[in-house]
């Protein structure tokens, strides 16, 4: 595989996985905190769910790229 | 490291962000060394080294992000090929040709297959490309040359067109049928009860379900897709605001077509993602609208040029296409026939209309020697040009190149945009669950009392932060401007280099100019004759010229010249002097009809012993104003004075007045001595004076200038003062309108007219205060509408479908206010 094949993959599983911490963290805030039900739980988790994963495949790169970047400076 | 410039057209850009992402990958590929993406115009310029990377390598970066190149292709037929070594041989020879990324040729059918950058090359370079190989080729019969890109703006403004036509089609019923649920009583009060009700009937909730979704996988599609590809790559784009934001609606609804989601779910949300799309390819297509009349001028002065040209060749007339002319031929120009080529008139006399080049209403006399610019019109009389620049020399072709490249360039005030337009995206996506989670988790109770079912009120809330931020607004506000704004001076003879030239040029606070060939004409004429009103006999003015030209008939001085000249102009008729003696240094010695005719200086008369005292103060006035003057006498007596001058052009007295109105100090640097320089300065309203300046030298006093912390302004004929036009903030070059390529210039006027320095300032300022309404109006629109989105003023709350009319509406007006620069009169106001 490619370098910038694997970068992609990582910087993938790094979104699907802050994505679903950021997903997490909303099922036990509404369901035990706010105590809504289940079909608004569900739906908003969906919502915010795909609404992180955007958010983390557009972000993650820039990160990495800023914090690769940066080492390189720095070596 | 051999650097070269490729242009690409690129398809598919929406907004800032679009930009960004194209330049980042390109600067990101091997051997790139800059890149420049200019969304109004849809081009890439990249300088890349050509040992590291190649055209086609850059096109595929391009694609790989999610955008297209616009390649045009042709088949060219091809004669004399024999084998496949043929073949081999012409395809080398066209895949050599810059701008070509694909080349095929087929024996059999003696086709060749060229799929070319219409940016970089042409089908006429294509053939002979071919022809320089040993091989004739030539365009199928049907084959003829479009405007691939006017082609490609139809073909967008059509399919938005298309797409708003369905959209609204599907939007009107749906949103009826929504509303209809909605607001039940409302509709039957105005006696709309008849629309249909999808609580009542599931099928009507079915067949607003099956419309939505045709506009979504139809005038919708374009989003998902470039969304789609785009975010693979990990870039942000409008097109990813819009999907996220209609996605989102339709998701929910579908959920709520086909199962029970219980309370709080009752409402569908098709109606929002059915206006969403027709607001949004409404938005587009008044944009490519807009876009299309942005990009008019350099169209226009594309049309300019002549399709077919008249020529001589083996003594016989014959038609052939323009651009096959070469330098040496001689072409035949008929009266109302455009000139081909830039050329020297060998025979006939016309006058020319040379308005389309010059922005000249006057047309201009023409005879032998004069030289001709191609595209310009031939208004009365038969003309032979030999052509002495063909293709991409000619003024025309200059000046589209030089357009051209000032519209894709980028004004230092673009850069602050830039930054925004890179994180633009992502911030809003943010802002977007940030929103939805605040409602949520919070405001949902806190502002509207109720704690059930947050989630319908707090995603409508993201959906409309997320729909209403407008990143095309940021990205079109500087390019639009520059591009109306180049367009409109290259309409009138004034050609900006740049965008920094652009937003540098009202910033000036000095204007340095070239005295000769610039304020004054750079030739001595005729400027006044003194009759000595105590010689006996008393002698009219026209006679005292007459002596003095008869005197001067034979030399060949500048000041003679200009003394017969001036004697000429007046209808007298100069008979040959008997006898002819220059004297170097003090002046001419002639005998006619046995009178003795001496021209000169005082120190000519004193080794004479001829009387001037009657004459000297005339004399010293006549210096004062920096004028040559010389004494006549007849038979050793004076009876006048001639005086001669490099005059003052015609215009220069009224653009000083401009410029001093407009606060912008004017200073004159020559190499004439102080006395003479501060003579013509005074008369023509200048304070500042650098005289005795060796040409060398002006470059120096220029920079002494800046030192003083002035903005300054360098005004010349762009010959011998390339150093200072570079040394200077702006350089500009006056009166090129056959060379337009100098390299030292940042503003060239192609008429030799100084009033257009200040319209050149002038219309700077007009296009970056655009370019700041333009920025302006984006930030503060995003600034305002985001917020606003986000609920900020609950209860007055933003729906989606007005938040994507808001987000629409805000790049058109963009576009439309760098449109109406189109409606400033560059000459307005002038004086003479």
């Amino acid at each position: 595989m490619k370098k910038g094949g694997k970068e992609s993959l990582k910087n993938m599983g790094v979104g699907i996985a802050v994505s679903l911490v950021v997903v997490l963290l909303f099922i036990l805030a509404s369901s035990q905190i706010m105590e809504y039900d289940l079909v608004d739980t569900l739906a908003g988790a969906v919502y915010a769910f795909i609404l992180a994963l955007i958010i983390s495949f557009a972000g993650v790169p820039r990160l990495a790229a800023t914090i690769r970047k940066k080492r390189e400076a720095r070596v | 490291m051999p650097i070269e410039r490729h242009e690409v057209k690129v398809t598919g850009m929406t907004c800032a962000a679009c930009v960004q992402t194209i330049e980042t990958k390109l600067k990101e590929t091997e051997g790139v060394e800059n890149a420049v993406v200019n969304l109004a115009t849809e081009k890439a310029t990249v300088e890349y080294d050509s040992s590291k990377t190649s055209p086609a390598e850059l096109v595929r970066t391009i694609e790989e992000v999610g955008y297209g190149v616009l390649i045009d292709q042709v088949t060219l037929n091809v004669e004399l090929m024999t084998c496949a070594s043929c073949v081999q041989a012409v395809e080398k020879a066209l895949l050599e040709v810059p701008g070509v990324v694909q080349a095929s040729v087929n024996l059999a059918t003696e086709k060749a297959f060229v799929r070319f950058n219409p940016l970089a090359t042409n089908p006429a370079q294509l053939i002979k490309a071919i022809e320089a190989v040993g091989y004739k080729a030539s365009l199928p019969s049907e084959e003829v040359m479009e405007d691939r890109e006017r082609l490609a703006r139809e073909k967008e403004i059509r399919t938005q067109k298309i797409n708003l036509i369905i959209s609204i089609v599907i939007a009107i019923p749906v949103t009826l049928v929504s509303f209809r649920t909605g607001f039940s009583g409302a509709f039957e009060s105005v006696g709309l009860g008849f629309i249909p009700n999808y609580d009542d009937n599931i099928w009507v909730l079915y067949a607003i379900f099956v419309l939505t979704t045709i506009t979504l996988i139809g005038p919708g599609r374009q989003f998902y897709v470039r969304a789609f590809k785009g975010l693979r790559h990990g870039n942000a784009d409008m097109n990813l605001l819009i999907a996220t934001g209609t996605g989102a609606a339709y998701l929910l609804s579908v959920a709520r077509t086909f199962f029970d989601l219980g309370p709080g779910f009752e409402h569908v949300y098709f109606d929002t993602a059915a206006m969403l799309i027709m607001f949004i390819v409404l938005g587009k297509y008044l944009e490519a609208m807009a876009k299309g009349k942005t990009s008019e001028a350099i169209r226009k002065l594309i049309s300019l040029q002549a399709k077919t040209a008249q020529v001589i060749r083996q003594g016989q007339e014959m038609e052939i296409p323009a651009e096959d002319v070469s330098v040496g031929d001689v072409v035949v120009v008929r009266p109302g026939e455009k000139i081909p080529v830039d050329g020297v008139v060998v025979e006939g006399s016309s006058s020319v209309d040379e308005s389309m080049i010059s922005g000249e209403s006057i047309p201009v006399e023409k005879g032998i020697g004069d030289e001709c610019i191609g595209a310009t019109l031939n208004k009365n009389g038969l003309l032979r040009i030999r052509a002495t620049k063909v293709g991409k020399d000619t003024a025309l072709a200059q000046i589209v190149k030089l357009v051209e490249d000032a519209q894709a360039s980028k004004p230092p005030v673009q850069r602050l945009a830039d930054v925004v337009a890179g994180h633009f995206v992502l911030a809003v996506l943010i802002l977007g669950l940030f929103a939805f989670f605040f409602w949520y988790f919070y405001g949902y109770a806190a502002f509207t009392g109720e704690s059930d079912a947050p989630f319908r009120f707090s995603l409508l809330i993201s959906i409309s932060t997320i729909v209403i931020a407008c990143p095309c607004a940021i990205g079109l506000a500087t390019p639009t401007a520059v591009m109306v704004g180049t367009g409109k001076g290259a309409e009138n003879g004034i050609l900006i280099k740049g965008g920094e030239a652009l937003e540098n040029a009202h910033k000036m606070d000095t204007v340095v100019f070239d005295k000769t060939g610039t304020l004054t004409e750079g030739e001595p004429s005729l400027t006044d004759v003194v009759v000595q009103s105590l010689s006996a006999p008393a002698m009219q003015e026209n006679e005292v010229l007459t002596y003095a030209a008869i005197a001067e008939k034979g030399s060949e001085h500048p000041l003679g010249e200009a003394i017969v000249d001036g004697a000429k102009k007046r209808g007298i008729d100069i008979p040959d002097a008997d006898d002819f003696k220059a004297i170097p240094g003090k002046g001419v010695e002639a005998e006619f009809e046995g009178k003795r005719i001496l021209l000169g200086t005082r120190r000519l008369m004193e080794s004479n012993n001829i009387e001037t005292t009657a004459l000297e103060e005339e004399l010293t006035q006549l210096e004062n104003d920096g004028k040559t003057a010389m004494v006549v006498a007849i038979d050793n007596q004076a009876v006048g004075i001639v005086a001669v001058a490099d005059t003052i052009t015609e215009y220069a007295p009224g653009a000083i007045k401009q410029l001093n109105d407009l606060g912008i100090e004017v200073v004159m640097i020559t190499g004439d001595n102080r006395r003479t320089a501060e003579a013509i300065a005074k008369r023509l309203g200048i304070r500042r004076v650098l005289a005795e300046v060796l040409p060398q030298d002006k470059a120096s006093e220029i920079a002494r200038l800046q030192e003083e912390g002035k903005k300054v302004g360098m005004v010349g004929d762009g010959i011998n003062d390339a150093p200072a036009l570079t040394q200077a903030d702006i350089g500009i070059a006056i009166g090129s309108g056959t060379d337009v390529a100098i390299e030292s210039a940042n503003i060239v006027l192609i008429k030799n007219d100084v009033r257009d320095v200040v319209s050149a300032i002038k219309l700077s300022k007009k296009t970056l205060n655009k370019i700041k309404q333009n920025l302006f109006w984006a930030f503060v629109y995003n600034s305002v509408g985001i917020p606003v989105g986000m609920g900020i003023l609950f209860p007055f709350l933003v729906s989606p479908a007005l938040a994507a009319a808001f987000m629409a509406m805000s790049s058109v007006s963009v576009t439309t206010n760098s449109l109406l620069l189109k409606r400033y009169k560059v000459r307005k106001g002038r004086v003479k």
